[in-house]
């Protein structure tokens, strides 16, 4: 179908006007039924203006003939360079203006198919007709699409559509127009859509430009859809303005795939024919050198550049006389700067436009999902990457003011950037993260957050902090940088994890990085699975530091794979805070930004967005989903878009992640309760559960009496040496694991639950109360408060019993976590 | 500013599919900016005439046929109103862009924004109203041609193509050409004063 754009909007003004005039004379001699024939005034005007004049002409010839219809096989052979007019012109209803309400086209009859009620046409494109129907049984409307009976002639055709309902079939994304149904009735083929009622994007623009705030929305969630097209290896390949449909809230939708092509494998010859494949106005420079074996995602992207300068400015990018000088001027000449036709466009905005619009594929963006993410961060008001280059160097030139030279960029978020950074003065590397924004902005504000979040902890399972600062107006975190260090999302998904550990022997792994921000794909989430003793341990490793977290104030809140990095001997280290909060901060909307983690590690109350209900039981869902993900190879819950992976995490149970080690599983499965109540209270008893996998309790050994460096000594850490004095250690409020405290022989009152001091040197006195139990023989137990609570019975298989000698110095390697939540027990 | 006070409000509520409401508001402030636009010209001092004539009976016009209740209709897609409302708002950006390029030497611009909401709001400006009505006075002169002018005059008193068709008795693809070859005009000046 040739684009309306391309007739009547592309001549100049005076030609306008003249055409203008050949139309009063042409409509003066119809009045005296006398008119001149279209042929002759074709004449009159240069051959590049003719197919606009033929169109004026023949839909006054159409208007005055009203009475009798003529036939358009008529014109078609008086004017056969102008078919595709003569079709659009009879056919379409929006061209055809005369033709008040739903038009029953004379060459196709609507379908009868069953179970649908069709109730008028759409409108009608090269090769199909497009009918509204209704689902009888549902009762649901539908649009209904059937070859033409032209199209029907021309095999190639029938292989398009053919084509079009299996490229669409595959993809199930709320930007996409869905397809319900495929099938044949008297032998042609139709399919049933769902029916957007909106109208197109082309319509709703109607040669104006929309505002650029909703046009950066509209083509974000554009780019979102194309990317999921892409990730299924189709290309579009005619994206455009017409090719959007609108639905009634605005949500805009992808139709028309019937120019789609698969990337691997169609039909060479379905992709070299010459008929106008893909609109010159939106057609990249690739397609329009008939290059088929260039034409790659780039070339939607490309279109989307299109769209979005058409929303801006209101026209294409490219418009002239007639295809083939489009078509030239798409090969040759830089689109005019939106700014220079439309007042007061967002320069950003204008760059991503530009950025797209490059000739060569590789200067775009590299995909859909990239363009997306750069419109979003311009929507939110923060510079944009199409303009990065500016960024870097200021970036760079900052750095040096404050004695660091800056490395390779890392990540880059929508709120920040972080680099490698090389410390002059100490001569050491470490990673710079600064907020995109100066001192003041949400960036900014973040950033802080996040640096007061990690201020002060210090655990070998947590990422340091080295520094924050503001200097020249840029706030700025210095980070610890692990030399051969690897996020866990890379590692999962980089390598077969044959023997767990083995990274502790692969200490050539390349340099740490880190996936700040949601930028996993979901497509890639699954990988091998990684044993389960090798997971266990990782995970001993990861509640620890999620419980010195915990111990600090603070919750992570966007706990995922891409957060944390393996050390070169594959010790855990939990970072990127961006969304942490403390927990007086717990119901604050402000700080976390949902769309920086994915929903796949998320617990429900993370995903529906309630603060309110945050606490540390949400990090130990993410605690839960991240060990999921290394057993069972890939996270709980994932589906192909966000949006519904977040309702199966509200809604689905996942099934046990190995099913080979029911003990493990049970662990896992108890921190990925819905319920929050459900789930372990604190990340120690994680590590402990996980613990009792790694070694079960075996009968007697608790009841040792050998002395007091007994202890159960987790897989993975150091065992206690016994020529060392050992202290038991409590911790209490603000102290970590690692400290230690005598066992204060006059202060503890040995009693059932009775009420005790608990000086721990050099911090504070606290007044707990706590489970230390007095027996008859000197034993103690080391309990948690409260018999009744099923943290009684692992406290009592894990620290055992032991006979306390005044004096006594014990060191408990970890299981300082199981006091971690004396302090809160009511008195 | 409420969702529903500007003219992008209207254009939202239709496209959302509350036509009634945006229409109802559309009518309110239209018959409002009308009449403003009416006094506007009405109290001019007496100057060179003749367009400020045409412009003055124009305005009455559509002052008669929106206490009549024929209101243009903001789903129209040829609607000349929108057009017409643009190219002042435009005009008035301009003006405002001049004046903060002069305050601060000529620097550079502000922010984007939607300049169009804030300058329309759901009471028309006495400013606005004497803009818009002098930007009607000005685009009716550079149609050039009294055919054109009489059916841009029609469209804006809110007739539909159809009817104007009759009442020219010329083909309907005849109206929708002349209309669309006046907004090129209108929309051609307004690029040339750029």
């Amino acid at each position: 179908m040739p684009d309306r754009m391309l007739v009547g909007l592309t001549l100049s003004l005076t030609a306008a006007e003249r055409h203008d005039r050949i139309c009063d004379r042409f409509e003066a001699g119809w009045k005296e039924a006398n008119p001149p024939r279209i042929e002759e005034l074709l004449a009159e005007v240069p051959e590049s203006e003719r197919p606009s004049l033929f169109v004026a002409l023949l839909r006054v010839e159409l208007d005055r003939r009203r009475e009798t219809p003529p036939n358009p096989e008529e014109y078609r052979d008086r004017f056969p360079a102008f078919a595709d007019l003569v079709d659009t012109l009879f056919h379409n209803p929006a061209e055809l203006p005369t033709c008040a309400g739903p038009v029953v086209d004379t060459e196709i009859e609507p379908p009868v198919i069953d179970g649908y009620e069709v109730t008028g046409m759409l409108g009608r494109g090269g090769m199909g007709v497009v009918f509204r129907a209704r689902h009888v049984g549902l009762d649901r409307p539908a649009a209904i699409k059937m070859v033409s009976a032209g199209a029907l002639s021309r095999p190639e055709q029938l292989v398009r559509f053919h084509l079009e309902a299996r490229a669409v079939a595959g993809l199930s994304h709320p930007n996409v127009v869905a397809l319900h149904d495929f099938g044949q009735v008297q032998g042609m083929p139709y399919f049933v859509m769902e029916l957007v009622e909106g109208g197109s994007l082309a319509d709703r623009l109607n040669g104006a430009p929309a505002a650029p705030a909703w046009s950066a929305g509209v083509v974000s969630q554009l780019a979102r859809a194309v990317q999921h097209v892409h990730k299924r290896d189709i290309i579009h390949r005619d994206l455009k303005p017409a090719n959007i449909l609108l639905t009634q809230d605005d949500t805009p939708k992808i139709t028309d795939f019937g120019l789609a092509k698969r990337i691997v494998g169609d039909d060479p010859r379905l992709t070299r024919t010459r008929s106008v494949l893909g609109t010159a106005c939106y057609m990249s420079p690739e397609q329009a050198r008939g290059n088929a074996k260039a034409v790659g995602p780039a070339c939607d992207i490309y279109a989307l550049g299109g769209i979005l300068y058409e929303c801006l400015t209101g026209r294409p990018p490219f418009r002239a006389d007639s295809y083939e000088l489009t078509i030239v001027q798409v090969l040759t000449e830089d689109p005019v700067r939106p700014s220079d036709l439309v007042f007061g466009l967002p320069i950003d905005l204008e760059a991503i436009c530009l950025k797209c619009l490059e000739k060569d594929p590789a200067q775009r963006y590299s995909t859909a999902g990239e363009l997306a993410d750069d419109l979003d961060r311009f929507r939110d008001g923060q510079p944009v990457y199409a303009r990065t280059p500016h960024v870097l160097e200021r970036h760079a030139k900052w750095a040096r003011k404050i004695g660091y030279d800056l490395g390779d960029l890392r990540g880059a978020t929508r709120w920040f950037f972080t680099y490698l950074a090389h410390q002059q003065n100490i001569n050491r590397t470490v990673r710079l993260k600064l907020s995109i924004g100066a001192v003041g902005t949400p960036a900014h504000a973040a950033l802080k957050r996040q640096a007061e979040a990690m201020a002060g902890l210090d655990h070998p399972n947590v990422i340091r902090l080295y520094d924050y600062g503001e200097q020249f107006g840029q706030p700025y975190l210095v980070l610890e940088y692990l030399e051969g260090g690897e996020s866990l999302s890379r590692r999962l998904r980089a390598q077969e994890p044959a023997n767990g550990m083995s990274a502790e022997q692969q200490g050539t792994s390349g340099n740490e990085s880190v996936n700040e921000g949601a930028n996993d794909s979901t497509d890639e989430t699954s990988h091998a699975p990684m044993p389960a003793r090798a997971a266990a341990k990782l995970g001993v490793m990861l509640a620890i530091g999620l419980q010195a977290i915990h111990e600090h104030g603070i919750l992570h809140c966007g706990l995922q794979t891409g957060d944390v990095v393996l050390t070169r001997d594959g010790t855990p280290k939990i970072g990127n805070f961006a969304a942490a909060r403390r927990f007086d901060g717990v119901g604050d909307a402000s700080g976390l930004k949902p769309e920086w983690v994915l929903p796949h590690y998320q617990s429900p109350e993370v995903v529906d967005e309630d603060w309110a209900r945050l606490g540390k039981y949400s990090d130990i869902y993410a605690l839960g989903a991240i060990l999921y993900d290394l057993l069972a190879g890939a996270p709980p819950f994932a589906a192909p878009t966000l949006a519904e992976t977040r309702d199966k995490v509200r809604r689905e149970r996942p099934p046990a992640p190995t099913g080979a080690a029911p003990d493990l599983d049970a662990v896992v499965l108890k921190c990925l309760e819905k319920d929050p109540m459900r789930r372990y209270r604190s990340a120690g008893e994680v590590a402990l559960a996980l613990q009792l996998f790694l070694k079960p309790p075996q009968p007697g050994s608790s009841d040792s009496t050998s002395g007091s460096d007994r202890t159960v000594v987790p897989d993975g850490v150091p065992a206690p040496d016994p020529a060392i004095s050992y202290r038991l250690r409590v911790v209490v409020g603000p102290a970590r694991v690692g400290d230690s405290f005598e066992i204060p022989r006059r202060r503890i009152m040995m009693g059932r639950s009775k009420e005790c001091d608990v000086v721990l040197p050099g911090k504070h006195v606290s007044r707990v109360q706590c489970g230390v139990i007095w027996n008859e023989g000197g034993w103690h137990e080391i309990l948690d408060y409260g018999a009744r609570n099923p943290t009684f019975v692992n406290a009592e298989r894990v620290i055992g019993r032991r006979q306390l000698f005044p004096g006594d110095q014990i060191r408990f390697v970890n299981y300082a976590l199981l006091f971690e939540r004396l302090p809160r027990v009511a008195g | 500013m409420s969702k529903a006070s500007s003219i992008t409000g209207w254009l939202e509520g239709l496209r959302a599919g509350d036509e009634v409401t945006a229409q109802r508001l559309w009518e309110e402030y239209f018959h409002r900016l009308v009449l403003m636009a009416r006094a506007r010209i009405a109290g001019r001092p007496t100057g060179p005439k003749g367009s400020d004539d045409v412009a003055l009976s124009a305005l009455d016009s559509f002052c008669r046929a929106a206490e009549a209740g024929r209101f243009p209709k903001l789903s129209d897609r040829d609607d000349l109103w929108q057009v017409l409302m643009m190219l002042t708002a435009r005009k008035a950006i301009d003006a405002v862009r001049r004046e903060s390029a002069l305050q601060r030497g000529g620097g550079q611009l502000v922010r984007e924004g939607p300049f169009f909401e804030t300058i329309v709001g759901i009471e028309p400006t006495p400013s606005f109203a004497a803009e818009v009505a002098e930007q009607f006075r000005l685009l009716l002169d550079r149609l050039g041609d009294d055919e054109l002018r009489q059916i841009a005059m029609w469209k804006l008193e809110g007739f539909t193509n159809p009817e104007i068709a009759g009442k020219i008795d010329k083909s309907l693809a005849t109206v929708e050409r002349k209309l669309q070859l006046i907004r090129r005009k209108w929309e051609a000046d307004s690029a040339d004063r750029e």
